[in-house]
């Protein structure tokens, strides 16, 4: 973007010392790259050996979701942690809606991208079992279908129940966290699958991640709680629905 | 695996782009390097074989980091010199 407004970067204003670090993390990283020997082999072989039994394809997918399924589980609560802290902002502003030109072109880009988005997304949840792709990525363009609602002041987030809104958010941590009470009950340890049911239990781990993950990246964006109004009521919470 | 002229190349825009990112002292500016380098930095996760991460990283630390950022620069804008500046080349 041409700007000839702005100011130049004065020199006086760089961090040196950032950049001394910074080059040397560069270094350091050339250097366990480039060089064998210097990093370890990592757990390729040990996956590689016990992937027959993840029940998926993809060494990722199985990892994720099957032998680090812990890892993902701690991920989804920090994503739906993250909603709660914007949420507690009682005094973040919403977008305001944009100029009606704006609106028109949005519009238009909208009808072409959304359904192109989430056809991508399915696609991508589905792969996840045998290549690249999987919840999170799926979840990333789920979430960035509803910026694109968003951007264009469209209220998606503020129409839907909120009583649907907290349980779609809710459902991946919750549903996670199901699966891996049921194994302790059934006497085996937290989070492990059967292998006859294994590839079940992943691709639904996987969508319904991919759907809260979507949900928590656009509500992030969203800021506020949907339906919270700021103004002369601040400070006081907002109406429960349903209850 | 062999290293080309390319990835080189890549590498050294990496660490040129993130020193601009820390250095610019222009939040708009800063936020939309940071995109260009989530950008870049997918198409190095594709260069070591981790096609993995370069959807998340395209998708997550490049689309939506970039919109969170610039949405959170519009809803500081006025409170800080540059943010007026930053309303004001928007009316333009």
């Amino acid at each position: 973007m041409v700007n000839p407004g702005r100011k130049r970067l004065s020199p006086a204003h760089r961090p040196w010392p950032l950049l001394v670090l910074l080059l040397l993390f560069f270094v350091a990283l050339v250097w366990v790259y480039l060089v064998p020997g210097s990093a370890p082999g990592g757990l390729a072989r040990q996956v590689d050996a016990s992937l027959a039994a993840s029940g998926v394809r993809s060494r990722v997918t199985a990892v994720l979701l099957n032998f680090r399924g812990y890892d993902t589980l701690l991920e989804c609560f920090i994503l739906l942690l993250g909603v709660m802290v914007v949420w507690s902002q009682r005094s973040a502003v919403t977008t305001e809606p944009r100029q009606p030109a704006a609106g028109a072109i949005l519009a238009s880009l909208e009808r072409l991208l959304l359904p192109l988005m989430i056809l991508v997304a399915g696609y991508l949840l589905w792969a996840g079992s045998s290549q690249a792709g999987g919840a999170f990525q799926a979840g990333a363009i789920l979430g960035g279908a509803g910026v694109l609602l968003l951007l264009d002041s469209s209220p998606f987030l503020g129409i839907l129940p909120r009583k649907a809104l907290v349980w779609g958010i809710t459902l991946a941590p919750l549903f996670f966290l199901a699966v891996g009470v049921a194994a302790l009950t059934l006497g085996r340890p937290f989070l492990t699958y059967r292998f006859q049911e294994a590839s079940l239990v992943i691709v639904a781990l996987e969508v319904a991640a991919a759907f809260s993950i979507g949900l928590c990246l656009a509500t992030l964006f969203a800021g506020r709680l949907p339906g919270y109004q700021v103004g002369p009521s601040q400070g006081k919470p907002p109406a429960k629905r349903g209850e | 695996m062999v290293v080309t002229a390319f990835d080189m190349l890549l590498c050294l825009t990496l660490v040129w782009l993130a020193w601009y990112v820390l250095a610019s002292r222009d939040p708009f500016r800063a936020v939309v390097l940071f995109i260009s380098f989530g950008m870049l930095m997918a198409l190095g996760w594709v260069r070591l074989r981790a096609p993995d991460l370069a959807l998340a990283e395209a998708a997550i630390g490049s689309g939506l980091t970039g919109a969170l950022f610039l949405s959170a620069l519009r809803k500081i804008a006025g409170t800080t010199k540059e943010g007026r500046r930053l309303e004001r080349d928007e009316e333009i």
